[in-house]
């Protein structure tokens, strides 16, 4: 909603995610609000894609879902990172980086 | 990368079966973080209501997005297809009396179709189950499988020596096998008071027969090389898994104990996979033999050293890149001049004579040898040709009816596509519809099947008696469900989904405004009902009857000639006895003496006419023909002096029953002149038509193989002694007084009585065991072998009659169903007629009149397309012309009652259509 937001490009979703379950066991709420935060509120993840975005995932293998008992224990969806999954983020972390250092690269030409 | 996969799978599993939790999960997820969401704006000072509607708007569309989860659970379209199979069911399930038709109809039609495939494909299309069986080349006539001939030399079947001069010559197979006829044989199980005798089918191959054909062995071992070496050495038999299982039940023990084949004792060394059964195809087999065991097993034959003695056939496995016609032509090259090598003179001109008119051919092998191939295969295709016209009836038959049902399925249609629903959505619900209904029909379709050509033999097994059974392999194969699959497909496809198509192309705005009106009850009122070409199905379905029920007509006129007509002899009161006398004392004058005393012995029973010894005798097997000069006629071609020929003793025109036109039946004076002086010969009216023209044939002269001299003594009328079909042939009846002539194996005899014949049975029987001891002894009415002798025929008209009756059902359903349904769609029309005064009588008249004018359209049409179509079976029937009157106004009469039979209820109801209750209705 506010102004100094960017827009996700496309296929990174899917890399923040697996970032954001790297360090714990999170409900979808969490994700996003944690993405939020550690982007200093530059990134807001569109929460309609983010639900698919998790389903997918979950097809894929690289998370799993458990249902758990939540702040003030309510029911929450759990996602958790499986071991192919921290395999998979390692390796989509180190394209980033050469991706971003390469399109840096190209843009810090005179 | 397999774990990935599996959690895949694992998931899409969940996702679609326990569908309704999976989505409770999602709703519960996405209203926990809504609420958080909401939590969060509060904490931020927004009062409750508008923190819930600022997250709710923040989230978006929820519909949307969970849409959007399922398609990336990857199962949208299994689950849209989930949903049209509960959607079909449902609302198939709702209309019983469509699906049941609809699947009655399919079930028949396919269960037909796959019945009769199977049988094709069993005895005309499968191969032989053997590594590489289209390696494999038969080198003799593949059709000659069980015969026996001494005289010259012949290529159809070959002797023992000439097999072994092609195996040795050719250099175009890899090696090659010979297969021969055992002759009847005897088994003997166990020993003592417990043992059993009985008569199996066996077959003497050479050694190298299983190695050759790549077959090994499911238990034991097959023969080895060694084994076929030196005459009576290794007396093994290998058996097939059937005869393991039936008469060993299967056991273990089985292999390694002995057998007495002929009095010889054999070991059982091992068993053939399930499924092979040799490779001769369409005929029982129970056990192989090698065959140097010949001589010992079949002492009196002299098989294994004889050029003359042809009894094999060859089968060869080609070398690789050697072609067939390469195979071909060395083998035509390689035999002949074998053959030549041992023949001179006049014997040698006339081989090559012969094999000018016919050459040695050499075919494929894959299929293997069959005698029966060649009988079915005509019968078969017509068959096949049948059903083909019978699943066209089953497509038009579901096709109206599924046409009927989009019909009036046409406002939900339309309702559907106004409420946005794509076209594609529809064309999938309909064709999964169409697909649920003919998985349904094809199972039921498919068992069918398999109980219909299971019982089709069976039947056919029980009419006769003598010939040899019928063996065919009628498990249901892959190629049997992929043809049923393909052909339901084909069905569905063409007559399901192309009204399907046209009934989704609704035009909207039209159809809604016409079927308003129609609400209303404005028009219809005396138009016609109008199902899209129903009518022409059903007519065109009757024609399809017409055409059957002609060509079953006369199939079975056809038959009724075959078992009743008449063959020239008293066929309903001549009972034929045969006794085996092979290894036993009477050889020579002693089994003529046997002949006459088992004649006297027989004579005695009450009721019993009169007796007489032959050679052959009536339909009990064997045949024998000879050149012969007659007085007075001067042959123009070798061919001309040809005749058949069987040795008869006295008495035997009476005992057949056959009437003698000119002269006397052979006496007992004859038995005591006989060749080298004059003996006493009858001969056919054929026989006596051909050499005399019009003068008396009575005292001429008939010199056989320029030797043997006889008189004339009497002329019988044509009669049939192997085949009920078939021209008559020139034949003739010499005195049967030299006992080292003819048969030396078996003693036959027939018997003229009076009343049912096989009440004599048991008598005659009891006679001939009493003189005769211990020897094996065969005694059946004659109806009977010649019954025997048709059974194929039986078959064919079974499996027609049968059909006929399938498609009059279902001729009669489409007509119910035309006739129901626009009987239902005019109901406004008769309560219209009820309130003018039109009395139930008429209505009913109207609509049956309407039913019987169809069914006369089909007949019309069907009568000639049927002559046409009997052409085609000309070669199967028998003494019926091809107009028979009886057969075709009966064909009429049952197409008329049909079509008045499925109209009378829709009829009825019609009748009873009240005003009041065609108002209620629209």
């Amino acid at each position: 909603m506010t102004d100094d937001k960017l827009d996700l490009p496309q296929g990174t979703l899917d890399l923040l995610i697996l970032k954001a379950l790297s360090l714990e066991a999170m409900h979808g709420w969490g994700i996003s609000e944690r993405i939020h935060q550690v982007s200093h509120a530059t990134l807001q993840i569109p929460q309609g894609s983010l639900y698919p975005a998790l389903h997918r995932l979950e097809r894929r293998g690289w998370i799993t879902a458990s249902w758990g008992a939540s702040d003030n224990n309510r029911r929450a969806k759990y996602y958790e990172l499986t071991r192919t999954g921290r395999k998979r983020l390692e390796a989509e972390a180190q394209d980033w980086e050469r991706l971003t250092t390469a399109v840096a690269l190209v843009l810090r030409m005179s | 990368m397999l774990s990935s996969l599996l959690s895949d799978i694992r998931y899409r599993v969940r996702a679609v079966f326990s569908r309704s939790s999976v989505e409770r999960e999602l709703d519960e997820e996405l209203r926990f973080h809504i609420q958080h969401e909401a939590e969060k704006y509060e904490r931020q000072g927004m009062p409750p209501e508008a923190a819930l509607r600022r997250a709710r708007l923040q989230f978006g569309g929820v519909e949307q997005m969970k849409e959007a989860s399922r398609d990336s659970r990857g199962t949208a379209r299994l689950e849209s297809v989930l949903r049209d199979v509960r959607y079909a069911i449902r609302s198939l399930g709702s209309r019983p009396a469509f699906t049941l038709t609809v699947i009655a109809t399919l079930a028949l039609g396919i269960g037909a179709n796959t019945a009769i495939f199977t049988l094709v494909d069993a005895l005309l299309l499968r191969r032989l189950p053997v590594a590489h069986p289209e390696q494999l080349v038969i080198v003799t006539d593949p059709t000659q499988v069980n015969n026996n001939n001494v005289g010259a030399p012949l290529t159809a079947f070959v002797s023992f020596l000439l097999y072994r001069d092609v195996r040795a010559r050719n250099t175009v197979f890899t090696d090659m096998y010979a297969n021969g006829w055992s002759g009847p044989i005897d088994v003997q199980m166990g020993s003592g008071p417990g043992a059993t005798v009985e008569q199996p089918h066996a077959r003497f191959v050479t050694g190298n027969f299983f190695s050759v054909l790549g077959v090994p062995a499911y238990a034991g071992r097959i023969f080895t090389a060694a084994e076929d070496q030196t005459p009576g050495q290794d007396p093994v038999a290998v058996i097939t898994y059937d005869y393991w299982q039936r008469r060993f039940a299967g056991s273990r023990a089985a292999i390694g104990s002995v057998m007495r084949v002929n009095d010889v004792a054999v070991t059982i060394i091992g068993v053939t996979p399930p499924g092979f059964d040799g490779d001769i195809i369409g005929q029982p087999l129970d056990f192989w033999l090698p065959m140097m065991m010949d001589p010992a097993i079949q002492p009196s034959m002299n098989l294994l050293n004889d050029r003359t003695w042809s009894w094999l056939m060859m089968m060869g496995r080609l070398k690789p890149g050697v072609t067939l016609e390469e195979a071909s032509h060395q083998i035509s090259a390689i035999e002949p001049s074998s053959i030549a090598e041992n023949l001179s003179g006049r014997a040698l001109s006339q081989f090559r004579d012969g094999l000018k008119q016919n050459p040695i051919e050499v075919v494929s092998g894959a299929r293997g040898f069959s005698e029966r191939r060649a009988e079915y295969a005509t019968a078969l295709w017509v068959l096949m040709g049948a059903v083909g016209l019978v699943i066209l009836v089953v497509c038009a038959n579901v096709s109206s009816l599924m046409l009927a049902r989009i019909v009036a399925r046409r406002r939900e249609m339309t309702v559907r596509m106004t409420l946005g629903a794509g076209r594609g959505r529809l064309m999938q619900q309909l064709l999964v519809e169409g697909a649920l209904l003919t998985i349904v029909s094809s199972v039921l379709g498919l068992l069918a099947a398999a109980w219909g050509s299971r019982v089709l033999l069976t039947t056919v097994r029980g009419g006769s008696v003598v010939a040899g059974p019928v063996a065919i392999d009628t498990t249901l194969d892959a190629r049997v469900l992929a043809f049923t699959a393909a052909m339901t497909l084909a069905c569905v496809l063409l007559f399901g989904l192309l009204p399907a198509f046209r009934a989704t192309r609704v035009d909207l705005a039209t159809s809604l405004r016409s079927q308003g009106r129609n609400l209303m009850g404005a028009t219809r009122v005396g138009g016609r009902a109008n199902i899209p070409f129903g009518r022409a199905l059903v007519v065109a379905q009757i024609a399809l009857s017409m055409l059957l029920l002609i060509g079953g007509g006369l199939l079975v006129r056809s038959m009724q000639q075959l078992l009743h007509g008449d063959i020239g002899a008293d066929r309903d009161h001549v009972v034929a006895v045969r006794v085996r006398t092979s290894r036993s004392q009477y050889v020579g004058a002693r089994l003529g003496q046997l002949r006459r005393d088992l004649t006297d012995r027989v004579a005695q029973i009450p009721g019993v006419d009169a007796v007489a010894f032959a050679d052959h005798g009536l339909f009990s097997g064997g045949a024998a023909g000879g050149r012969v000069e007659v007085s007075g006629f001067v042959p123009q071609a070798d061919s001309e002096r040809v005749v058949s020929l069987d040795q008869v003793g006295p008495n035997f025109f009476h005992a057949i029953g056959a009437r003698l036109i000119r002269g006397r039946d052979i006496d007992r004076q004859d038995l005591e002149t006989g060749p080298p002086a004059m003996g006493a010969v009858v001969i056919n009216e054929t026989m006596a038509k051909k050499y005399f023209g019009a003068r008396d044939p009575l005292g001429g002269t008939v010199t056989l193989a320029d030797t043997l001299h006889y008189r004339i003594v009497g002329v019988v009328r044509d009669f049939q002694s192997k085949s009920v079909r078939g021209q008559p042939i020139r034949e003739m009846y010499v005195v049967f007084n030299n006992p080292n002539t003819g048969n030396a194996g078996t003693a036959k005899l027939v018997a003229h009585v009076r009343g049912d014949p096989s009440r004599f049975v048991g008598p005659i029987r009891r006679a001939v065991e009493t003189a005769a001891p211990g020897l094996p002894v065969q005694v059946d009415p004659v109806n009977d072998l010649v019954r025997g002798t048709v059974s194929q025929d039986v078959l064919l008209v079974q499996v027609t009659i049968f059909f006929c009756i399938v498609t009059l059902v279902l001729a009669a359903l489409g007509l119910y169903g035309v006739t129901a349904y626009s009987t239902s769609q005019r109901t406004s029309e008769f309560g219209l007629r009820a309130a003018l005064g039109a009395e139930p009588g008429r209505v009913t008249r109207m609509v049956l009149g309407e039913a019987v004018r169809v069914a006369i359209m089909g007949i019309v049409i069907g009568a000639p397309a049927g002559l046409l179509a009997t052409r085609l079976i000309r070669a199967q029937l028998f003494d019926v012309g091809s107009i028979d009157v009886p057969s075709l106004s009966i064909a009429i009469g049952v197409l008329v009652a049909t079509a008045i039979l499925a109209s009378y209820l829709p009829a009825r109801r019609a009748a009873k259509v009240g005003p009041l209750e065609a108002l209620r209705l629209e």
